[in-house]
């Protein structure tokens, strides 16, 4: 049994050249899908780790009360103070003895720029302390220098300077008719806090007209579970009214948010071409089964049996399959793995991030190709073995 | 038998193979039908023709505002005839798992500018004339049973207000709307109270709604409305509504591009698969066609024949994959609020027919070639095939 199943389908697999238009049909169908379903995956999983991996847990994100993101959020600076002090945030003491929190006040919005493919988009601004960059370990300066408080100074991340024109070190810009200098770049490990451009908190007040508000504090925990604690003694403080986010459980949020539709329209494409792929299939394999009707009837009659010729005809379609599977995988893999994009994250702005080809994905890209692969050989297969012996052996081929 | 019916009969010749061909055909349709809606939201914008409304925004940031007296100066200039704003207000209401968009507006000066809300005239009087008074939209008044009369709080994120807790307001109005334009999810809130209950922002407001002359030109309108505060702190960007609703598409960013590059290999890759498995079921039936030529019929009349062949089948295909994504285009538009622009216009149903002649076109001209050079003997020998 298990030698015919050999015999035939080895047979089978090595004459695949002679029904090359047929064949090529099935690699191709299988290729477009998964190429498809890779790219928009690819995407989306990117800019899914991007925002994922810029929230930390052990970090709180303050905003005033009903506030659900940065960009709605409003804090006056006196209450910002008196967060600082709250139980729960790391605090350091300097040479004189001086307390020092780990909280950082914050202004967020964003300025609209010129794109490098020319379109405007929005750039996430953050008017900043020195607090920021302790806060936020991961943030290194890689070009430059920081700004000087007071003046009109912007750092700028790493991803916002490749996403929009004129924002190298060294440029001039105008945001909101003031004039700023790029004075440095900054990492943070490919994480969304490098598509922002940071600049004083004072002067960002002044510029955006903020008065006495600022938008949010982030503050570092002394332990994850330190939440509660800050939770608990924000609340019994008539003087404060917040609502309080741990970083990673709003930046996990948002990229369900970000990428919902990106996921939706690729899977939808991908499940739509995957049908007419699985049809295309079942085509061509129905009509290289009605081409070799004679032969099959001539094993069946030699005593090959029904299970043998079945397993040829789904081998043949799974290896046809698996070739436009790997041909797909391969060249979503070439042409975007790591390629560098950008979209809307939260708030109109745009987060940089780069396409993730992860093994995860090229699996289950694989694994539709079986899918399909099954599907379109299985009914061509069981008409292959039940076909009539008597009548198949008189047909003319 | 006329030639519809040879037409007809030569495509369900296999029966089981014409209905996979159409099935996958289908389905490549219903791809283009859905993408190439979303693909229009990236496309060309900025064509300010026939527009009768202008909407003014801060040029910076969406969340910028512009001081109100830019109203007046827009208000100035030719070809404007009435002027109105609005200003985001945001808030939470209820639990705010289900939000719906807050604006404050000038009662008398919006619903005057567009007249496309419809609200019963003592509705609009109390909205007027009260303060605290707000109007919703029906679909937002059915969502939440409320009523006119209802008490409604909000708790405020970007505008706190002067005694530091919840906003209240009174429904006295539910209004419906005219035509899609009209966001009947929208709450709106009297410019007045707002203005004077904030802690700060005063005098600050979001976008500029213009009115124009019949016969002023959009175009020239918005662009002095731009040079009128160029160089200022609070530079404008002038744009037409329709423009306004689709600023989200500019900031999908690469996104639309990544789109663009998937249609191209799914139409590719369809069009391969499909024009290859129709030239095959002609090539199959050369001999047929062989006996069509002994019987009479010329070379020319044959090749129509297949012409038309691959058109039928290509279409049986189209038609079902289009009528499927009109659904699913209908469908996103309500379900996906950042696709609420999409239409399933003009635009889609040309590049729809454009890729249907060329399909017909790949099929088709293998086997008229073929069939060029039958030779009868041979063909009906089996040799040909």
């Amino acid at each position: 049994m298990f030698r015919q199943i050999v015999a035939i389908s080895s047979t089978n697999l090595q004459t695949l050249h002679t029904r090359l238009g047929a064949s090529s049909v099935v690699v191709i169908g299988v290729a477009g899908v998964v190429f498809v379903l890779t790219a928009l995956l690819a995407m989306a999983n990117g800019l899914k780790e991007t925002l994922r991996s810029t929230g930390e847990a052990d970090r709180v994100l303050i905003l005033g009360k009903g506030s659900h993101s940065e960009i709605n959020g409003s804090i006056t600076r006196e209450q910002a103070g008196i967060l600082a002090g709250e139980p729960g945030i790391v605090a350091t003491h300097d040479a004189r003895g001086l307390r020092i929190a780990l909280a950082s006040p914050e202004i967020y919005t964003t300025a609209n720029l010129t794109r490098r493919n020319g379109t405007r988009a929005g750039l996430p601004l953050r008017g900043v302390g020195d607090a920021a960059f302790r806060v936020r370990p991961e943030v290194t300066i890689i070009a430059g220098r920081r700004f000087e408080p007071g003046r009109f100074e912007l750092v700028v991340g790493d991803g916002a300077a490749r996403v929009f024109a004129g924002l190298s070190v060294g440029d001039r810009i105008s945001i909101k008719g003031a004039t700023f200098d790029v004075v440095g770049h900054f990492a943070a490990v490919g994480n969304a806090t490098e598509s922002e451009a940071w600049m004083d908190v004072d002067v960002m007040a002044n510029v955006f007209r903020r008065g006495p508000y600022l938008q949010s504090v982030l503050a570092r925990l002394e332990s994850p579970a330190a939440l509660t604690t800050l939770t608990e003694a924000i609340e019994t403080d008539r003087r404060l009214s917040n609502s309080l986010f741990r970083e990673s459980d709003f930046y996990a949020a948002q990229s369900e948010r970000s990428t919902h539709l990106m996921t939706v329209v690729g899977i939808a494409a991908a499940a739509i071409m995957a049908l007419g792929a699985t049809f295309a299939s079942l085509n061509s394999l129905y009509a290289a089964v009605a081409a070799r009707t004679r032969e099959i009837a001539i094993l069946r009659a030699l005593g090959f049996s029904a299970t043998a010729v079945i397993t040829s005809v789904l081998a043949e379609s799974l290896a046809l399959a698996a070739l436009g599977g790997l041909l797909g995988a391969a060249l979503g893999w070439a042409a975007f793995d790591g390629a560098s994009m950008a979209s809307v994250g939260a708030t109109y702005s745009q987060v940089a991030f780069r396409f993730a080809v992860t093994p995860r994905l090229l699996a289950a890209g694989f694994g539709l190709a079986l899918s399909i692969g099954l599907v379109g050989g299985l009914l061509p297969a069981m008409r292959a073995a039940r076909q009539n012996i008597v009548v198949g052996l008189r047909t003319l081929v | 038998m006329g030639w519809i019916d040879l037409l007809w009969k030569s495509v369900w010749r296999r029966p089981g193979r014409t209905a996979l061909t159409a099935a996958s055909l289908a389905s490549a349709f219903l791809l283009l039908g859905l993408l190439a809606p979303i693909l229009w939201l990236f496309g060309e914008r900025g064509d300010l023709s026939g527009v009768e409304r202008l909407i003014v925004q801060p040029r910076h940031s969406i969340t910028d505002f512009l001081p109100v007296a830019h109203e007046a100066a827009v208000r100035a200039l030719p070809g404007v005839r009435a002027t109105t704003h609005m200003t985001w207000f945001g808030g939470t209401f209820r639990d705010g798992a289900d939000s719906f968009p807050r604006w404050a507006v000038p009662p008398a000066s919006y619903l005057d500018m567009r007249p496309e809300i419809v609200l019963p005239p003592e509705q609009r009087q109390a909205f007027v004339e009260s303060r605290t008074g707000v109007i919703v939209g029906r679909t937002t008044a059915r969502k939440f049973a409320l009523s006119v009369g209802d008490r409604i709080a909000l708790v405020p994120d970007i505008w706190p207000n002067k005694d530091g807790g919840t906003w209240e307001f009174e429904i006295v109005g539910v209004f419906d709307g005219t035509d899609r334009t009209v966001d009947l999810t929208a709450l709106y809130l009297n410019d007045d109270f707002f203005e004077e209950y904030r802690t700060w922002g005063h005098g600050l407001i979001g976008t500029i709604l213009v009115g124009l002359h019949p016969e002023a030109r959009a175009a020239d309108v918005g662009a002095a409305i731009d040079a009128r505060f160029a160089n200022s702190a609070d530079e404008t960007a002038t744009s037409s509504e329709r423009d306004y609703a689709l600023a989200f598409a500019d900031q999908l960013g690469d996104v639309g591009l990544m789109l663009g590059v998937i249609v191209g290999a799914v139409l590719f890759t369809i069009a391969l698969v499909s024009a290859n498995t129709v030239a095959h079921g002609i090539r199959e039936r050369i001999g047929e066609l062989a006996v069509l030529n002994a019987l009479g019929f010329d070379v020319r009349a044959i090749q129509r024949l297949v012409v038309g062949e691959a058109a039928l089948l290509v279409m049986l295909g189209a038609i079902p994959g289009l009528l499927g994504s009109a659904v699913l285009v209908a469908i996103a538009r309500r379900s996906l609020p950042q696709l609420a622009g999409i239409e399933m216009g003009p635009h889609t149903i040309a590049s729809a027919i454009v890729v249907m002649l060329a399909l017909t076109a790949l099929a088709a001209s293998e086997p008229v070639w073929r069939v060029g050079r039958i030779r009868i003997v041979d063909a009906l020998r089996g040799l040909a095939t």
